[in-house]
């Protein structure tokens, strides 16, 4: 049996009627922060519309600036800005960064990048606006010491980049954090995926004060499939003095990477001299050809 | 009697003449029958000799016709480039049955003989012209001119003397050379130096040092006004002086980067002219930090292994393990350069890879060598902070990293920093040590030559090490007349962050002007923000044009000799 099409088309339209009738539940405004937040195509329209929309009020967007979620207190603090202060906003906006001598790394030399109420505008450039990534690794370092949760929002950086350049310019600006921000996101980058960042973050934690806080990290970063990440978690223990670390060393003293041995061996020897001495006449040891290691294996062997 | 000497002084000048006859094969006995001479600033060299007759390359635009004029393949007014060679018989004139005949050897398409305004000899479209006879019609009072397509154009020109039956009398042969391109070192006299103003508000600006530079040097120096040029302030690397000399010849050239920022136009804008070109070697696409003349450097007159280098040898760096290289085609161009052998160096380690971040040299009438090599020294910085207390207070150090500072407030933040302490004994062991045994090998200098400047360096994650303290390695010599003054970075080893304010209790200072030549000013110029923050200092954003010093015609031949062999 088949029904005639208008009834098919009344019986449809019957049975969507209260879908379509219901109110979809509002969102909070911590949702809609969020939403916005993670906007790519659209995002400054709706960005504009947010600063001109009179029911968000300022008192609201200042307790949603102080909100948990980064996310939300960082957009919070974005539309205030534009809002409180859209002349340093725009300048941010608009300023163009300097190379250095180096080509790849740039600095913002703007009067507004040093201002405290410059950072909001600053992430989110960083996060939003159509740079390169050298500008956005620009931008990451300009937020250094800007604000007293710029170690936070450097963790929240690294969450949210999208290039591997500018999570690396995060992971970097953590050797100046303070101790619970900077340990805290050198210890999810050693976890990360991306080779990179694990070396990076292996880099940067040799030269932190209290980098030996990191390491049961760093010993097991010896292990990496990655050998630049065992060789800059090796030079990381040798730095930190890390001696109870010191049999971590060991197995990789043969690695298959030179600049692995040269860390490794170099780092025993900081941390344990006369064990390295010992373990330089086993011969695992011997038949090494990197002239680097050839001339730290000479050393020790001439004390 | 009278009519049979009359008769027989005839048969001695003009039967000869009539039968062919000469006084060739030696006339008195010291005079060859046949000389090829040149202008008369050789004087009494022997042209036979390497590099014979000399030119600089004919490689500008007298004319401006928007053509070199290598490529007008006719000599015209002003084209002053060309050589005279003349092509003279000191045992007598030409008979009219003697005839002289000239071939070219060598690379026939790198050189032109014009006799009047016609190729003879050399390059033409076609097939090259290889010999050319002329005889006693042609006046010997008339040069013939010589043109040089390049650098080290290796040719020469054989004048022979025929007689009536073509056979060879006698033959002389002379070297064709093309100048070498030479780059300047610091024991030349400065001619002209420039840095680029620029003033980036409470980020920084360069105006002390600007002004130190117009307050030493005078006329000798002129400020770029940086906002035209994109505020590009490094202008030691996007431009290499150098220039060709000849006999009665100069022509400055400069090598313009392929690094292309900012300066790019300047060297066009303010130098190209008459006598002063611009060249490229490499293409954009292909650009690395290398690439940038920072990295190019020449070290002063060297002996090395009984050879000597009166113009010293080029020096640049090379990634090695980084990857990194300099442009092949420059590299090729300065490996041309036999007169100042270049060689490399290991860079690779420093996050920009310039090879004056660590190494140069200044003059010291002193010396057994008449210089000094001014090396990068980690316990001469920990030895200058000896006596300083932990608490000693850095001003600039103190400042945020990594744009404004370092993050190290006081002399102890540094020196009981294990990581910097590590580090700094790495770089020394991995690579100052062995990178100071290169130069010793390849210049030929001894402990004697070499004073450390105190330097750390500190890691920038993910690119590279770069000077800690500000780099004083990185320095200007500018020798005048009466003077020699060098401008270097104020390592700011004290509280004050000016350079207008304690200099005279800074012990960086006190270390530095302790070991260096006594006879040399020194100027601390204030270069933090806008260079050393940077990953620059001081010679990386001046530049200098030089006096040439020297005929390397004249001193220099030797070398072309080695390269043959």
């Amino acid at each position: 049996m088949t029904l005639h099409p208008l009834k098919t088309l009344l019986l449809a339209g019957a049975m969507l009627l209260p879908a379509l009738t219901a109110q979809a539940e509002p969102l909070s405004a911590e949702e809609e922060l969020i939403l916005l937040f993670e906007m790519e195509e659209g995002y400054y329209q709706a960005r504009s519309e947010a600063v001109l929309d009179e029911s968000i009020t300022e008192e609201s967007l200042g307790e949603l600036a102080l909100h948990p979620d980064w996310r939300v207190r960082s957009q919070a603090a974005i539309l205030l800005s534009w809002r409180q202060q859209p002349e340093l906003a725009s300048a941010v906006y608009e300023a163009q960064s300097v190379p250095g001598r180096e080509g790849r790394i740039h600095r913002f030399m703007v009067d507004a990048f040093r201002e405290p109420g410059a950072s909001p505008a600053i992430l989110e450039r960083m996060l939003h606006a159509p740079d390169s990534d050298v500008v956005k690794a620009a931008l990451a370092h300009s937020l250094v010491g800007l604000s007293e949760s710029w170690g936070e929002d450097m963790i929240g950086i690294l969450g949210a980049a999208r290039s591997e350049k500018l999570a690396v310019a995060a992971i970097a600006a953590f050797r100046w954090a303070e101790p619970v921000a900077g340990l805290a996101g050198l210890r999810i980058a050693l976890e990360r995926p991306e080779a990179k960042l694990r070396e990076t973050a292996a880099s940067v934690a040799a030269w932190r004060a209290d980098g030996l806080e990191l390491a049961a990290e760093l010993r097991v970063a010896l292990n990496d499939s990655d050998s630049p990440t065992r060789a800059m978690a090796a030079r990381a223990l040798g730095y930190l003095h890390d001696v109870e670390g010191a049999a971590a060393l060991l197995p990789i003293l043969d690695d298959p990477s030179a600049d692995v041995r040269l860390h490794a061996l170099r780092s025993l020897d900081r941390v344990a001299p006369e064990l390295a001495a010992r373990e330089l006449e086993t011969s695992r040891l011997a038949g090494e050809v990197d002239e680097r290691v050839l001339r730290v294996q000479s050393r020790i062997r001439s004390r | 009697m009278i009519r049979v000497t009359r008769l027989g002084l005839l048969s001695l000048f003009v039967l000869p003449l009539v039968l062919g006859c000469s006084n060739r094969g030696g006339g008195n006995g010291s005079e060859p029958d046949i000389l090829i001479v040149g202008h008369e600033a050789y004087g009494s060299v022997d042209l036979s000799e390497e590099p014979g007759i000399v030119g600089v390359p004919n490689m500008d635009d007298d004319n401006e016709n928007g053509s070199t004029d290598w490529d007008e393949e006719e000599p015209f007014e002003g084209d002053d480039e060309l050589v005279e060679l003349f092509v003279t018989t000191p045992t007598g004139p030409l008979t009219e049955s003697e005839s002289i005949r000239l071939t070219i050897g060598g690379e026939a398409s790198e050189v032109r003989v014009y006799d009047g305004s016609t190729i003879v000899l050399g390059e033409v479209e076609g097939p090259n012209l290889i010999e050319y006879t002329f005889d006693a019609e042609r006046d010997p009072e008339l040069p013939f001119l010589v043109e040089f397509r390049s650098s080290l154009s290796r040719a020469s020109v054989r004048a022979t003397l025929l007689d009536r039956d073509d056979e060879e009398v006698a033959t002389h042969r002379v070297p064709l050379t093309g100048a070498p391109f030479l780059l300047n070192h610091h024991l030349q006299q400065t001619e002209m130096t420039w840095v680029v103003s620029v003033n980036f508000g409470s980020s920084g600006n360069n105006d002390q040092m600007v002004e130190t530079y117009e307050n030493v040097l005078g006329d000798q120096f002129e400020a770029v006004y940086g906002p035209n040029y994109g505020s590009d302030v490094w202008i030691q690397d996007e431009f290499q002086f150098g220039h060709y000399t000849a006999p009665g010849h100069r022509y400055d050239l400069v090598i313009d980067s392929i690094r292309d920022r900012g300066l790019d136009p300047w060297a066009e804008d303010t130098l190209e002219g008459d006598n002063f070109g611009v060249g490229v070697w490499g293409e954009g696409e292909t650009v690395m930090s290398l690439d940038s003349f920072g990295n190019l450097e020449v070290s002063p007159p060297v002996t090395v292994d009984g050879v000597e280098y009166p113009f010293g040898r080029i020096y640049y760096g090379e990634g090695y393990s980084s990857g990194r290289r300099m442009v092949e085609e420059l590299r090729d161009f300065l490996d041309e350069q036999v007169v100042q052998k270049p060689f490399d160096v290991d860079t690779g380690w420093l996050c920009v890879g310039h090879i004056d971040e660590y190494t140069t040299f200044v003059p010291d009438p002193t010396a057994p060598k008449g210089f000094r090599f001014v090396y990068a020294g980690i316990d001469e910085a920990w030895d200058a902070m000896a006596d300083l207390d932990d608490g000693f207070q850095l001003g600039m150090y103190g400042r945020s990293p990594p744009y404004q500072g370092h993050g190290m407030p006081t002399v102890g933040s540094m020196r009981n920093n294990n990581a910097l302490i590590a580090h700094n004994e790495d770089i020394k062991e991995d690579v100052l040590d062995p990178v100071l045994e290169r130069f010793k090998s390849k210049l030929g200098l001894t402990e004697e030559d070499i004073v450390y400047m105190p330097s750390l360096f500190e890691e920038v994650t993910g690119c590279g090490d770069a000077a800690l303290i500000p780099g004083m390695a990185n320095l200007i010599v500018a020798n005048r007349e009466d003077a020699t003054d060098i401008f270097l970075a104020d390592p700011f080893f004290r509280s004050e962050t000016t350079s207008y304010d304690g200099q005279g209790s800074d012990p960086m200072i006190a270390a530095v002007e302790a070991m260096m030549p006594s006879h040399i000013d020194f100027h601390f110029v204030d270069d933090w923000d806008v260079y050393h923050m940077g990953l620059g200092e001081v010679h990386c954003g001046t530049n200098m044009t030089r006096s040439p010093r020297d005929n390397w015609w004249e001193v220099a031949g030797h070398l072309l000799l080695e390269e043959e062999e």
